[in-house]
Order: C-alpha cells, then structure tokens, then sequence
C-alpha cells in the first residue's frame, strides 16, 4: 500500500503548479506583447510596450485614481440596483402563469436594444451626471440576473412547497426558506456574468458624457494620441471587472456554504 | 372519540387515471396504524388526500391533521441547511426564539443519534441519519400526529431494519399518533398496531389486521408470533378483494 505522507508532497506540488499556470499565461501574454513592440519598433503612440504602459500608469497614479473612484462607484451602484430590479423582476414572474406572460416577453426583448442606442437616451433623459451612468450600468446588468433568478424559482421541487405547507409556511416564508436559498447559486451565476459587463457599461455611459471616470479619461486619451494612457486605462478596467468578478465569486460561496468550491470554479 | 382521520368512500382520479376507488377507514387518536399496499396503489395520493394537499373527487374526508409531522417519502431535507436548521424549521415557523429552539433540538439531538452531526449539510450525512433529521423535524412540530410516507424505503435492508427497531423503541417513548404508508411488508408489522390493506390502483380497503405484539417480539424478525402477523397480512394483500376485518393475531 502507498503511504499516505508520500501522495501528500506530490499533490501539494500539483495544486501548486496548478495556481501559477494563471500567471504564467499572463506572463506569456506580456512576453509577445514586447517582443512584438520591440521587434517591430514600433512607436509608442501606435503600440506601447507593456513596460512604458505601466510606467505611464504609475506616473498617472494621481490623475486617474479620482476616475478609477467614480468608475467603481457607478459599477457598485449599478450592480446593486440591477440585483434588486433583477430579482424582484423574477419574483414577480414567479408568482403567476400571467405575471410570466406580461414580463417575460419585453425582458427578452430588452436586451435586443443596443446599447450604443439606449445610453445616449438615458444621458439625455437624465443628465451627464452619476445616475444616468448607474442606470446605464443596470440596464446591461439585470437580465443575466433576472433570468438566472427566474430559472431558479421554476425548477423548485414542488414537493418542498407542500412540505412547507403541512408546517403552516405563509408565502414569504416559502421565499425565504425555499425559493430563495434554492435560486442563490443562479443569481450568484448570473452575478458573475453582471460584474464582467458592469464596468462596461460604465465606461460606455461616461465615454459618451460627463466630467470624471475612465470612459473620459478614455477619451481624452485619444483625443491627445496618448495611447499609453489609453492602455494603462484598459489594464486598469480589467483590473477592476477581473476584481469584481473574484469578489463576487467569494461573495457566492459565502452565501452558498453547502456547495462548496467546486460549484464556483 | 373523535377520530384523527376518518375517511369514507375517498375517490381520487387524476384525468382518465382512477387513483383511489371508496376508500373508507379510521385512524383514532394514539393508534399506530400502517397502510400496506402494492407500489403504484396510491398510498402517497391518499396521504396527499388526508394532509389536504390534493382534495378528494368524492366521499368524506374528516381529518385533525392540520400541522401534522410529516415525513415525506424523499425525505425532502432543505440541501442548504444543516441537520440543526432543517430540525427546527418548525419551531421556526412557529416563531419560536431562536436560543429556545436551538435549545430543544440539542436536547432530541442524542435521541435521534444526531449529536455528532448538528453541523452538517444533507450530503455530508448517509441515507439513515437523514432519514433521522427528517423524523426529528416531523417530531417538532409538536404534532401529536405524525404522518410518514412510505419511512425507509429508500434505505439498504440493514439500515432500514436498524431504523425500524429505533422508530419501534421511539415510539414507546413518544405518546403520539402514528400513520404511515409503506409497500414493506416487515415495516408494517414491525411498526404498526393496526394494519389497513390496500388493493391495487384504484385503491379500495381489502381488510385491516390488529397487531399486538411487545417491542421485543417485533425486534425478533423469525419469532413466531412475527411470521404469524406477517403471514396473515400477506394472505390478506393476496387474496386481494376478500375483507377480513378487525382479525387479532
């Protein structure tokens, strides 16, 4: 029989190994990104080396810190207000056959706008300032979460309900002890696919107005041809949607202790 | 007495499937009353009946099942819940305080044999001790009834005759009522007082025999009174439609 202790180093090396194939793609990545630049020479306003964006990104630290904390606020903002548009859209659609016909068809179809259409609307509707930009931000956010939330409501085992039932169990207490806990791993689902389009919107609504955040740190950028500031932007915004994503994912198997990791990998 | 369940000519269709054909029969406070009958005769359509979870086509229905315990066949324990929350979901909804009702469940906790095992979820637990977690929320409900669909069925033949004797010496502590429908033969007759033979679909009442044996001779699976119970309940669900009613061993 192997020994315990002698499977124990080999696993310890694998898992290990495992954590820094991450790194090493990144690593990768880097790598041809400057060996592309340096061995075509090519200037820096066309394509700059990841060594000059990251200088430019340090230097730049004070001046985009203010955008990166306006950027994240509408992000948080948005996100929280397409949580609870998105899971009280599923609640709603839940509670009926009728309720499901009368708001299932426009929530499809709102994702059938683009956005590039909607976004200017809602900045002339309601101004240039942070709102719009959080309504912008939940307007891309909500139906990932709403359908997940919906889906998780109606796969429910009905036979949980009527246990519920024989208890004495009133209609919130089936939410809280059925419906909800039952659809938490899709609206953590859905979360996650929110938080990646989150910073998106952001960045979209401020690109197209407004005095602070990336988008117009984006866009000042290229109207100066600064195109290393413009890479140190787009670094940072992957910073942040790979952040939020991580944090979110956290959040989830926090809130869902009996599924344990493997359900949020 | 005013029976918990009395039940006369219970008709029960689903569409052009006829489920339950005059059903009749009565279950008084403090029996122990099994319903024995072939898979697929609409022993859970008649439980689902008599807990008003689906109602009758026809015929009387009188139960005093309102909050009873009840144990449904899968067992149906919430996967996010720990063995200690699914217990006291009763208590809960009966808005007991939470110290209090942690309280109650750590004292049947060692009853059930669930000590150890508080903490953990549905799929950290075998078959059995969910089967116990279940059997502990039922029993928390405070219900003088408890109400178990088809208990171990889903069990390996060693752990549902160890459950069986556990539930028999449980219930000789518990003064409650106990109703259960099973298609196991030996949990009937190591259980119930009283059993009441179903035919096949649609399911009418072929006959009911008394059980009165000691806890200790049910524990003797091949005693001789055992085999006698269990031979006179089988000729009754053989000989299908012939009533024999009411026949002591």
């Amino acid at each position: 029989m192997k020994p315990a202790s002698a499977a124990t180093p080999s696993r310890a090396l694998v898992r290990a190994l495992s954590r820094w194939r991450g790194v090493a793609g990144v690593a990768l990545f880097v790598a041809t990104w400057q060996a592309v630049v340096s061995g075509f020479r090519l200037p820096p306003y066309l394509l700059p080396s990841p060594v000059e964006t990251v200088r430019t990104l340090v230097q730049d630290a004070n001046l985009i810190g203010p955008h990166l904390a306006m950027t994240l606020v509408e992000t948080i903002a948005g996100l929280a207000l397409a949580v609870s548009v998105g899971i009280s859209i599923a609640v709603l659609m839940s509670a009926s056959r009728w309720t499901r016909d009368l708001l299932y068809p426009p929530l499809v179809l709102s994702q059938a706008i683009p956005l590039m259409a909607i976004a200017p609307l809602i900045l002339i509707w309601f101004g240039l300032g942070i709102l719009a930009k959080v309504l912008i931000v939940a307007f891309v956010c909500f139906f990932p979460v709403a359908v997940n939330a919906y889906e998780g409501f109606r796969v429910v085992d009905p036979a949980y309900r009527d246990l519920l039932n024989t208890l004495g169990a009133t209609r919130a207490d089936r939410y809280r002890h059925l419906y909800l806990p039952a659809t938490l791993p899709g609206i953590v689902a859905g979360l996650k696919l929110a938080a990646t389009y989150s910073v998106l919107g952001a960045i979209v609504g401020e690109w197209l107005g407004g005095s602070r955040g990336l988008g117009v740190y984006m866009t000042r950028s290229l109207q100066s041809f600064r195109t290393d500031r413009l890479f140190g932007a787009i670094l940072v915004v992957m910073a942040l949607s790979y952040g939020l994503f991580k944090l979110v994912d956290a959040a989830g198997t926090r809130l869902t202790p009996w599924l344990g990791r493997r359900s949020h990998a | 007495m005013i029976p918990l369940v009395d039940v006369d000519g219970l008709e029960k269709s689903f569409g052009d499937l006829r489920v339950l054909g005059r059903v009749s029969f009565r279950v008084d406070e403090g029996e122990i009353v099994g319903i024995l009958g072939p898979s697929g005769c609409g022993k859970t359509t008649l439980l689902r009946v008599l807990l008003g979870l689906e109602s009758a086509d026809a015929g009387t229905v009188a139960t005093r099942l309102e909050r009873a315990g009840y144990l449904p066949q899968d067992v149906l324990l919430f996967p996010w819940k720990t063995a200690m929350e699914n217990a006291e979901l009763p208590l809960e909804l009966q808005g007991v305080r939470r110290d209090v009702r942690r309280a109650r469940v750590r004292q049947e906790l060692p009853r059930f044999g669930l000590e150890e095992f508080a903490d953990a979820y549905p799929h950290e637990m075998s078959g059995g001790m969910r089967q116990r977690v279940a059997l502990l929320r039922a029993v928390l409900t405070g219900s003088r009834a408890l109400v178990l669909d088809e208990p171990f069925g889903a069990l390996d033949t060693l752990t549902r005759h160890r459950l069986q004797d556990w539930l028999s010496s449980l219930l000789e502590e518990l003064d409650t009522t106990l109703l259960f429908v099973t298609h196991d033969l030996d949990e009937t007759v190591s259980l119930s007082r009283r059993v009441v033979v179903l035919s096949q679909r649609p399911a009418h009442v072929v006959g009911e025999v008394a059980v009165s044996l000691t806890h200790a001779e049910r524990s003797d699976r091949l005693g001789r009174r055992v085999l006698m119970a269990r031979d006179l309940v089988l000729s009754l669900l053989e000989r299908g439609e012939e009533h024999v009613a009411g026949q002591p061993v």
